[in-house]
């Protein structure tokens, strides 16, 4: 520092073995700080979207919470509540909570899973950059972009699925990426065990499942010094050892289905799958998707960008192309590839009409479903962490205009996941209904006839406890209940003349609607009551014994 | 003391080739000066003698209403509108409390007021008060070849940095404006300066003056002026690690930045107490008035207010959201996109990459670097990338600035490099061609959206422009005035932009020559002195 005016110079100095020892200590405990800081931001952000009654906006947080619920309360409890809407993971691991009313309706039971999840994922995010020799800067600069972000904050905060899939399938890439660059077989078994576990949160699991049984066979083969037959055999060695543990929550809920269901792709094209549903959503024209490739990739990307904040997005493609042009090995950087698997499943997912998103401004005015677009946030948050310590020189920069971003991103709330749960197609208003039943219903005897498959958001906001209600999941209930109502069920919850609502189509076959009273009308539902009449009549009481 | 000695010796301190490019470039500006000429009177000088045309002084309501407000204080030392003036500004202003007053900071019209009072001795007052628009514009040439200089680029080469800012980005469209473009500009480029220079008291004073300046012209000045002051409060902390300790020397001179700032902050408190009666309410916290809108216009705003009523609206005007449509029409689109108004700018990147590999000057490329990324950022956040109907990025022309300054330190290294000098002498062609054709007619082009909803279909780009002189339609006033019956605005514009393709090659030639000559000069000199030896 030059200076022509020394009056300016204020001149101190520290003694250097204190800082160094601070220096030290933070460096050899960082990761327990790292964790301390993660822990506390994860418990903050559940209590804000508790608080301000985000945190269970969206209609299928309730829904997972419901699933759950069943598998351990209500008419006909057991593991069979688990369905086949989706897959079954995240409601298994709320079962030894969801049993605590309190668990139960502050969606904790859900969210603790989703916040263990948060904090693995980005403790994955930091192990893969160290694997990719970045620098503590580079590493945990990686983990602010996957931290310092609305969507992910939110979503860590509900009983959704999304940071549990991103935990298992990033842990899954982590494990896999040590296989490949190592050659130890234990980080293959490691890696198959999280991609199972991946494959049995949603289908996104089952492509990387895909991905990583290619890059098994592709390994053998890198190794061009070998044998063709040596190649051959290890290869195939390999594939079906790595098979066979990561393919199995696949082989599991094919048994599921043909067990429960009697059909192993029940799942697939059952009336409740998601097959089902885009099949309405197609002939209704809006799965504009479907059979559109270009489009498809438009959409993903849009979903990708305004989860992540563009620039960011920006920075790790930039970062991306420089791990590719780095010194490291072949190897790593074929196995950094699955971490791109969320990418190519989604639009694949989206060409084949398999999955619906819509971004507002390309397709009408909703976000439903655009939070699929944070599941390239861990692969961002990597790339993005590569090249602030690639970049070096350029490091202060990248830090500070990713801060100068930030600031606005978390004054202006610019969130499109929360917009989706808040105002989209994905959120379902349906306090009045439920706030009815809660006021009307609860200190009464008698049942309620619902149909889970539409309405689940309506009983879990009820806080009503799951015995009160009869829905297709209850077995001789809902048959006894959608065939004789009068004697079953005192009220009646459904939307009228939608026979997508399997209460009404039911209902209406049997004629018996004339002994019920049309007491209120909803935007989601009616609500009709037994005439007075009737009343003696109603079973009030679980009466139907231990059903299979 | 004799003139003729002082005025020799001012000669003497400024360097020909520097006075020769400021005198050039503001000759070609004065062919470029908007205006008219109508039954032998000359228009917009006057209230009774302007209109909003399209092409003219005024047609953009960000020149008219900063022109209202210069009005304001200079007819009635007031910052508030009389009705007319308010009619002028609209849509730009703010009606509160029974009170007109300009959306805007008012720095740009507080400079230009001196520039109109001198006008109205001549009556020619909006001439005038544009001309301070022009001073920043020429500051700008000199300010880059000043940075460039710095990065060890020849004197010539630098003032080639200049040029292309000048000429070949839409920075030439907008210095025939009263906008804030070029003011916050040079107030940028004169911090970036004070920060490469070695630390000195006065210079930090100066900053502050300059920060306080840019926070009157524009309010976004505050953000790149932030990263600038960052860089120079680095120069001012040295931490050295000794045998046992560590020995921090931090010179608090930097804290001098306040008292430059102050007074500014000050004034900008006090304005904006008498605008808004709150110091720290800013008009643009207000909507825009409907004062003069039709009832219809005025029901519909109030609805859409209404619905604006969400709780989780954004809160401030820069938004990530925004991000991806604002940064592809900043980046990639036809509508405001550099590659496509002014690819020159782009080969600045060459200018970082020599830098990277050849570890030269990293630190201070990395800096102008950083200045330019945060302009592109910040602006990809805002929810109106186009700047509404503009000319090109307007609010890159900061940012285009420093990548002159990243182009000449390009072209010294490749000065003798063919293939660079061709890439770059077409693209420099290009860029001055479509920029002189927006400087020569009108800077309202729309954004495509908009565009395509007109009734009588107008180009979203530089077509527009293009179409316009075809049409005969041009803004310059010495045309109007001199060459209408000599040549047709499209021969005006060619020729117009053939003499400014010509200023940087022979800027370059003289640099070539001379370090051509230098260098035979040498070799001449090392072979006398070998047979002398001999």
């Amino acid at each position: 520092m030059k200076t022509s005016h020394n009056f300016f110079n204020l001149q101190f100095s520290i003694p250097r073995k204190p800082i160094k020892e601070i220096k030290f200590f933070l460096i050899k405990r960082h990761e327990l700080f790292l964790f301390a800081i993660l822990l506390f931001v994860s418990v903050t952000m559940f209590y804000f979207f508790y608080q301000n009654g985000l945190g269970l906006a969206y209609n299928d947080a309730r829904s997972h919470l419901d699933i759950g619920r069943r598998v351990v309360e209500g008419l006909k409890p057991g593991l069979a509540q688990l369905g086949s809407v989706w897959l079954p993971l995240p409601h298994i691991l709320m079962v030894p909570t969801i049993w605590s009313d309190f668990m139960w309706h502050t969606g904790l039971s859900g969210s603790i899973i989703s916040m263990m999840s948060f904090i693995a994922t980005s403790f994955t995010i930091y192990y893969i950059l160290r694997e990719l020799k970045v620098g503590l800067v580079g590493r945990l600069f990686g983990v602010l972009v996957f931290v310092a972000n609305w969507n992910i904050l939110y979503l860590q905060s509900t009983p959704m699925t999304e940071l549990l899939l991103l935990a298992t399938m990033t842990m899954g890439c982590y494990q896999f990426l040590k296989w490949y660059s190592t050659d130890k077989i234990i980080f293959l078994i490691q890696s198959a065990l999280w991609i199972m576990l991946s494959t049995l949160i949603r289908y996104d699991g089952w492509f990387l499942f895909f991905w990583a049984g290619m890059l098994v066979i592709l390994k053998s083969f890198l190794n061009t010094r070998k044998k063709w037959g040596q190649i051959y055999k290890r290869s195939e060695g390999l594939f079906i050892f790595f098979c066979t543990l990561a393919g199995f929550g696949v082989f599991l809920w094919l048994i599921w289905n043909a067990a429960i269901f009697k059909d192993p792709f029940y799942f697939a094209f059952g009336p409740y799958s998601a097959h089902a549903q885009q099949e309405q959503l197609d002939q209704a024209g809006v799965l504009q998707t479907k059979g559109n490739f270009g489009l498809s990739i438009k959409m993903y990307w849009y979903a990708m960008m305004y989860n992540s904040v563009a620039s960011t997005v920006v920075l790790s493609i930039v970062g991306a192309f420089f791990l590719w042009k780095s010194q490291l090995s072949k190897e790593i950087k074929i196995a950094v590839s699955t971490l791109l698997a969320p990418l190519v499943f989604n639009i694949i997912a989206l060409y084949l009409g398999h999955s619906v998103l819509f971004v507002q401004g390309i397709s009408g005015n909703t976000w439903f479903n655009i939070r699929y677009g944070i599941m390239m946030m861990p692969s961002i948050a990597v790339f993005s962490g590569f090249i602030v310590d690639y970049l070096k020189p350029f490091r202060k920069v990248i830090i500070g205009l990713f801060f100068f971003t930030i600031i606005f991103h978390f004054v202006n709330f610019d969130s499109v996941t929360i917009a989706d749960g808040r105002v989209g197609s994905s959120q379902k208003n349906v306090s009045e209904v439920s706030g009815w039943l809660k006021k009307h219903v609860s200190d009464q005897k008698g049942f309620v006839l619902i149909s889970a498959a539409s309405h689940d958001a309506i009983i879990f906001s009820s806080g009503l406890p799951m015995k009160r209600f009869i829905h297709e999941g209850t077995g001789k209930y809902w048959e006894s209940a959608t065939t004789s109502p009068d004697r079953w069920a005192r009220w009646i919850v459904m939307r009228t003349n939608d026979e997508n609502d399997q209460t009404f189509r039911l209902i209406h076959k049997t004629g018996q609607l004339y002994k019920y009273d049309l007491i209120e009308s909803y935007p989601f539902a009616d609500i009709y009551q037994l005439k007075d009449e009737f009343i003696p009549n109603v079973q009030t009481e679980p009466v139907i014994g231990k059903q299979k | 003391m004799n003139i003729g000695i002082i005025f020799r010796s001012i000669l003497q301190k400024i360097d020909i080739t520097t006075f020769a490019v400021v005198l050039v470039s503001a000759l070609l500006l004065l062919f470029t000066i908007r205006g008219d000429f109508r039954d032998g009177k000359l228009w917009y000088q006057q209230p009774e003698y302007r209109d909003r045309a399209v092409g003219g002084p005024f047609e953009s309501s960000n020149s008219a209403s900063r022109y209202a407000l210069v009005e304001a204080i200079a007819k009635h030392s007031s910052f508030t509108f009389t009705l007319d003036e308010a009619r002028m500004a609209a849509p730009d202003m703010v009606e509160l409390n029974g009170k007109f007053f300009t959306i805007f900071t008012p720095g740009i019209s507080f400079f230009a007021v001196p520039f109109y009072k001198i006008g109205e001795y001549f009556h020619i007052e909006q001439l005038t008060t544009y001309f301070s628009t022009t001073i920043f514009a020429l500051c700008n040439v000199l300010l880059i070849a000043k940075i460039a200089k710095h990065l060890k680029v020849k004197k010539s080469i630098a003032l080639i940095g200049g040029v292309v800012f000048l000429f070949a980005t839409n920075a030439f469209a907008y210095s025939q404006t009263l906008t804030q473009h070029h003011g916050s500009t040079a107030i940028i480029l004169a911090s970036i300066y004070i920060a490469i220079l070695p630390i000195d008291w006065r210079r930090n004073i100066f900053f502050g003056i300059l920060s306080g300046l840019g926070l009157l012209f524009d309010f976004p000045n505050m953000f790149m002026l932030f990263a600038v002051g960052l860089y120079i409060l680095s120069k001012h902390l040295d931490i050295q690690e000794r045998l046992n300790k560590f020995q921090i020397r931090f010179n608090i001179s930097i804290l001098l930045i306040a008292i430059g700032m102050i007074p500014f902050i000050l004034g900008f408190l006090y304005y904006n107490t008498q605008t808004t009666g709150s110091p720290f309410q800013i008009g643009q916290m207000f909507y825009r008035s409907d004062y003069f809108d039709t009832e219809e216009l005025k029901s519909q705003h109030k609805i859409e207010r209404q619905n604006n009523n969400d709780p989780y609206a954004d809160k401030l005007p820069f938004s990530t959201k925004s991000q991806l449509n604002s940064g592809y029409i900043l980046l990639l689109s036809d509508e405001r996109a550099w590659w496509y108004y002014s690819p020159i700018t782009l080969l600045g990147i060459m200018g970082i990459i020599i830098s990277y590999r050849e570890r030269k000057h990293q630190s201070l490329i990395i800096f102008l670097t950083s200045i330019i990324l945060l302009n592109i950022v910040m602006y990809s956040m805002f929810g109106d990338p186009w700047g509404g109907w503009s000319f090109g990025p307007r609010y890159l022309i900061p940012g285009a600035a420093i990548s002159s300054v990243l182009f000449a330190y390009a072209l010294e290294r490749y000065k003798k490099n063919l293939i660079f000098l061709v890439v770059a002498l077409v693209v420099f062609g290009y860029s001055t061609i479509i920029n002189t054709a927006g400087a020569l007619t009108s800077l309202n082009v729309p954004p495509l959206v908009e565009a395509q909803q007109l009734e009588y279909r107008i180009p979203h780009t530089y077509l527009y422009n293009i179409e316009q002189l075809q049409e005969g339609k041009i803004s310059s006033l010495l045309y109007k005035r001199f060459f209408s019956d000599l040549v047709s605005p499209v021969e005006y514009w060619y020729t117009l932009s053939s003499i400014i393709i010509v200023v940087p090659i022979i800027l370059w030639s003289i640099e070539v020559t001379h370090s051509t000559d230098f260098i035979l000069q040498k070799k001449i000199k090392k072979l006398s002195s070998l047979k002398k030896r001999s």
